[in-house]
């Protein structure tokens, strides 16, 4: 896409055709995340499905076009609203508040394992509908939301911030959409914070270790984390790499660990190499110097 | 072929009737004469009074009414004076003792002409007695009944009239509310089935609904008022002409429900 | 004559109402969804909808027209659900807890009869 709108008013004009016949260029979720449409049961018009959260697995991975999800975990939250294709706009409701709740306008949670029906509905007329189902997920995975490392145990240096994610598997079916609502708490706030904002943020305060407690929908994960303070210099031969994703998506690497102060790195796993983005320039090591890039 | 086959329904009524009322009327016809009028006449009257309605072989009902002036000389031994006429006097050569008077207006040739005395009578006095003109007596006997004209028959003005209205308010409700209302209807339900919301496609056949209920109530009270109004337009017509041809009947309508006597 | 008249207009106002049907069934059958028809019982899972089909069926002549509106209302909403799908003679029927819902049927906005929803508790669902 980038080349093609690289190549000035035709190929722009070609461009607007191509978003045009994929119709995949402007549809973005509340979170900047891609939408994913289904036509509905009735066939008068599309489901769209948002993710809430980038940790939504709908709209993780690479897929520019992701398919729609199969099912629903149970407790995932989501977006769906619906397009007609004519007469006037319709809303799309829950039939069962049982099994959909309603948590805000077009948004809704997974209360309940079954099937339940979404009503795309205006004045007094119900236009579609669409079945979904609701499963409980095998289990919930952390994993770095840039690196998709599992959280076993996590090295973090002093300062660091980390962001991970919690994604519901399901064998059952796959993908498998809703973000999870979660509660973590931390057992040593003074060597790493844990917030529960959407996504997991971990800030490492202190050298030390603490252990992470995560519950979702009845499940309770711990992992551990260990803090070290940074090394004032780097080994030699050693370079830090910068995983962050940059706007079109590429990973680079850079070398830019300038200065004799160490950047606040994040480090993710046992003994793990990965450092995870550093674009710190300050050289306060006490502060909130590492930067986290988030999708 | 629904409406065809609506429409023929009443308009083959409105036929029966009219058929119907056509027999009657010519049942009418061969029907006696009253028998007042043959009864109070007196035996010294003109034969046309006296005589009888004729028979219908010999004299049938349209005949009947044409009193043309006949080329039939007057008879010889006809005194100047007054006398009976002959009782032998054909039916044809009734008039013969007004002959040479116009009997238009006259549509009932049994009554005795109003003008009758002043025309045939007065001739005797005035002969060789230069004395004033004196109408004679009154020799007739009850007096006769009033006079009917042709232009004011009632009894077909008062078919023709609601006859004629209730066909043509049928015709108007027919054409008119009946097939506009069609085309409303029809309007609406192809506009209902483009309809963007069930809202509108809703509306839409409300209205088709509510045009179909005044098509069928216009459409059968048209054809209502016509089947009524139709035989009343033809009766009255007929009775009009019949009346205005000298012919007095007695129309029994019963058929109809109307029952008619003049 | 006045006898008459009555009578004709009699015959005529019987010849109008003869001229609008006379409610005698309801013709139900699904079209879309896992619900089961019978008769004027329906019956679905919890949390499922589907599209059934009703038309009403006069006793003779004149049958019911394109344009005589059928509409359907719940009872119990909390039961059932039903409302009034794209096409005019095509409604919405969802189970939304487990009961029996009666939904009341009228035809041009006249109450002629009802369908029961039966809703039942969802099965386990196979993977």
């Amino acid at each position: 896409m980038g080349s093609l709108n690289a190549q000035g008013p035709p190929g722009r004009r070609r461009s607007l055709l191509w978003c045009g016949l994929l119709a995949a260029c402007t549809t973005t979720g509340p979170s900047g995340t891609p939408t994913v449409e289904t036509p509905g049961e009735l066939g008068h018009g599309e489901f769209v499905y948002a993710c809430v959260e980038s940790s939504d697995p709908v709209c993780r991975g690479d897929d520019t076009r992701p398919p729609f999800p199969d099912c629903v975990a149970l407790g995932g939250e989501f977006e769906l609203e619906y397009e007609v294709f004519e007469g006037p706009d319709a809303q799309v409701s829950s039939l069962s508040e049982e099994y959909f709740q309603v948590v805000a306008s077009s948004r809704f949670r997974a209360a309940r394992v079954g099937t339940a029906a979404m009503l795309a509905r205006r004045a007094d007329e119900t236009v579609d509908y669409l079945h979904m189902r609701i499963v409980e997920p095998d289990t919930i995975e952390i994993r770095n939301a840039l690196t998709g490392s599992p959280a076993d145990t996590v090295l973090m240096r002093t300062g660091a911030k980390a962001i991970f994610e919690l994604i519901p598997i399901s064998g059952d079916c796959d993908p498998i959409g809703g973000s999870l609502n979660f509660t973590a708490s931390s057992s040593d706030p003074s060597v790493v914070t844990a917030s529960s904002e959407g996504t997991l943020a971990l800030t490492a305060r202190a050298p030390g270790e603490a252990t992470i407690s995560v519950e979702a929908i009845g499940m309770l994960h711990t992992f551990d984390v260990v803090v070290s303070d940074p090394p004032t210099r780097w080994p030699p031969g050693e370079t830090e790499t910068d995983t962050g994703t940059g706007s079109d998506g590429d990973t680079d690497s850079d070398s830019d660990a300038s200065g004799s102060d160490s950047d606040a790195t994040g480090t993710t796993g046992m003994d793990s190499d990965t450092t995870v983005d550093t674009d710190a320039t300050d050289t306060d090591t006490d502060t909130d110097t590492g930067t986290t890039g988030t999708t | 072929m629904i409406i065809t086959t609506v429409i023929h329904g009443p308009l083959s009524t409105a036929l029966a009737l009219t058929m119907t009322l056509a027999q009657v009327d010519v049942q009418g016809a061969t029907e006696p004469a009253p028998a007042t009028e043959s009864a109070t006449a007196p035996a010294a009257e003109p034969a046309p009074v006296a005589e009888p309605a004729p028979a219908p072989t010999a004299a049938p009902a349209p005949a009947t009414t044409q009193p043309q002036p006949q080329p039939q000389p007057q008879p010889q031994s006809q005194p100047q004076g007054y006398q009976p006429a002959p009782q032998g006097y054909p039916q044809q050569g009734y008039p013969q003792p007004q002959q040479g008077y116009p009997q238009q207006g006259y549509p009932q040739p049994g009554y005795p002409q109003q003008g009758y005395p002043q025309q045939g009578y007065p001739q005797q006095p005035q002969q060789g007695y230069p004395q004033p003109y004196q109408p004679p007596p009154p020799v007739y006997g009850p007096a006769p009944p009033p006079r009917v004209d042709a232009s004011k028959n009632n009894v077909g003005n008062a078919l023709l009239a609601p006859g004629a209205t209730l066909l043509a308010v049928g015709l108007v409700s027919v054409v008119f509310v009946g097939g506009i209302s069609a085309i409303v209807r029809d309007s609406r339900l192809s506009s209902a089935e483009s309809a963007d919301s069930r809202a509108d496609t809703e509306d839409h056949l409300n209205g088709a609904r509510a045009a179909d209920r005044a098509m069928r109530i216009g459409f059968w009270s048209g054809i209502g008022m016509i089947t009524v109004g139709l035989p009343l337009t033809i009766a009255g017509s007929v009775l009009k002409n019949q009346a205005r041809s000298g012919v007095a009947r007695r129309i029994d309508l019963r058929a109809t429900g109307v029952e008619v006597k003049f | 004559m006045r006898k008459h008249a009555q009578r004709s207009l009699a015959l005529l106002a019987l010849t109008l109402l003869a001229c609008t049907p006379t409610y005698s069934s309801l013709d139900v059958y699904p079209l879309d969804g896992d619900g089961e028809v019978v008769g004027n019982t329906i019956e679905l899972e919890e949390g499922h909808a589907m599209v059934v089909h009703v038309r009403p069926v006069s006793t003779g002549y004149p049958s019911y027209e394109d344009f005589d509106i059928v509409s359907l209302e719940s009872r119990s909403p909390t039961i059932a659900f039903a409302e009034g799908a794209r096409e005019i003679d095509e409604f919405v029927i969802g189970g939304v807890s487990v009961g029996t819902a009666r939904i009341t049927v009228s035809v041009n906005g006249r109450d002629e009869d009802e369908l029961v929803v039966e809703v039942v508790a969802q099965q386990e669902s196979a993977p």
